[in-house]
């Protein structure tokens, strides 16, 4: 539910300022396109459920920035990463998760050469966790997440850049179990290594 | 549009033939497995099986593992969504290893802030379990035997908790214990005699058990 209503909400705030073209050069407030796509490699650590008992995948990212305020932008995006069990102990006998999330983020560009930008974001979201074995559903848990990163953005083109960068994901998930196993399918850490391409 | 409508028939039964599960409830089944001696058993396997008691329903085995070099075992599944799916715990089944097996059949209502803890479980080896067989050889129309009841080691194969004591209206004549040991055997006698006043008495038996099956039987 937390993830229809955020998705719900950034589109609305994206189609009331999709309507508000600049009518001066002077706005500090201007209509962005800054699109990215990229392959995400997750490094999950400490003692938790994603951490412990699953192995992560190759995942993909995507955002999308539609509005610059000075050099500040608003954006959203989605992120998808797949994984497979480790531990049938813990996660029961379900071979695999997929981790998606759905959120919105601030980031600041900072030209760093005429080719070469650094942009440091941060971001809140919701995401859903969903269990299966193939085509088999074994329900899915929900949560929220804060993100804190930057990337690195290569100009190869006019429109076109290469960018690498590095993004640190902490996770909340709602868990009903056992005391002692709370703090172990409620919490989630991770490191995100992005590469991928800009189209601005 | 007929095959159409039998297609989406077949999709519709098997899906509510398949358990539901609710993903952000965890329980946990978790104890120890030991010999007769308190010596713990390591690597024996333990699986847990949900099943639903309607005509069709299904089953899933939710979870397994073996048992660590304490014995210990901890198993941790999403909770099935419906209150009447069984959690089955398999305790060394199908294992050839001279050891017993156990099943223990529970509901989410006998987990305990989400777990079921067993505890220690015993586990006896085949060679060491007889059957102790109580015959109940009635020669009277006004008696009736109610609550039979025995004292003493025993294999346990099943243990339902899902059942109330008070539901069970079967008597249990056959029984699972371990040889060369004394059993003490209690059970009630109901005269009905006279019918303006029914006679309960508790009665008591001592049966050896030995190397072989015993019967012992009860007139009344």
């Amino acid at each position: 539910m937390k993830f229809k209503v955020l998705f719900f909400l950034f589109c609305s705030f994206f189609l009331q300022f999709s309507y508000s073209q600049e009518t001066e050069n002077k706005s500090p407030v201007k209509f962005n396109h800054d699109f990215r796509i990229n392959a995400l490699i997750p490094s999950n650590y400490g003692d938790n459920f994603l951490a412990k008992a699953n192995d992560a995948k190759l995942g993909i990212g995507m955002n999308f920035s539609f509005l610059r305020i000075y050099d500040f932008k608003l954006g959203i995006g989605y992120d998808y990463i797949p994984y497979s069990s480790t531990d049938i102990s813990m996660t029961g006998n379900i071979k695999n998760a997929d981790y998606q999330t759905v959120y919105g983020d601030v980031a600041y560009e900072i030209k760093i050469t005429d080719k070469l930008n650094i942009e440091p974001y941060f971001g809140f979201g919701g995401l859903e966790l969903k269990f299966r074995s193939d085509a088999r559903d074994f329900g899915n848990q929900t949560g929220s997440n804060f993100r804190i990163g930057f990337n690195t953005d290569y100009k190869l083109a006019k429109r076109l850049s290469g960018f690498i960068g590095i993004c640190y994901l902490g996770s909340k998930l709602d868990i009903s179990t056992s005391p002692e196993f709370v703090s172990f399918y409620h919490n989630a850490k991770m490191f995100q290594f992005n590469i991928g391409l800009k189209i601005h | 549009m007929k095959k159409i409508l039998l297609l989406i028939f077949t999709l519709l039964l098997s899906y509510s033939c398949e358990i539901q599960y609710d993903g952000e409830t965890r329980i946990v089944v978790q104890g120890q497995l030991i010999d007769r001696n308190n010596n713990p058993l390591s690597d024996k396997k333990i699986t847990i099986t949900t099943y639903s008691d309607d005509t069709y329903g299904g089953s899933d085995l939710i979870s397994y593992a073996n048992t660590d070099a304490e014995g210990r075992f901890t198993l941790v599944f999403p909770a099935p969504k419906s209150e009447e799916i069984f959690i089955q715990t398999s305790i060394n089944e199908h294992q050839n290893n001279g050891l017993q097996s156990k099943i223990i059949n529970a509901l989410k209502k006998n987990f305990n802030n989400y777990k079921l803890d067993l505890k220690q479980v015993v586990l006896y080896e085949t060679k060491d379990i007889s059957q102790l067989d109580i015959l109940l050889n009635k020669v009277s129309t006004n008696k009736q035997i109610t609550n039979i009841h025995i004292e003493g080691l025993q294999a346990g194969y099943f243990t339902d908790l899902t059942t109330e004591i008070n539901q069970n209206q079967l008597l249990t004549t056959r029984f699972d214990v371990i040889k060369n040991q004394t059993i003490n055997l209690s059970y009630t006698l109901v005269d009905y005699t006279d019918p303006i006043k029914t006679v309960t008495t508790n009665q008591k038996a001592v049966i050896e058990i030995n190397s072989e099956n015993v019967i012992h039987t009860i007139t009344y």
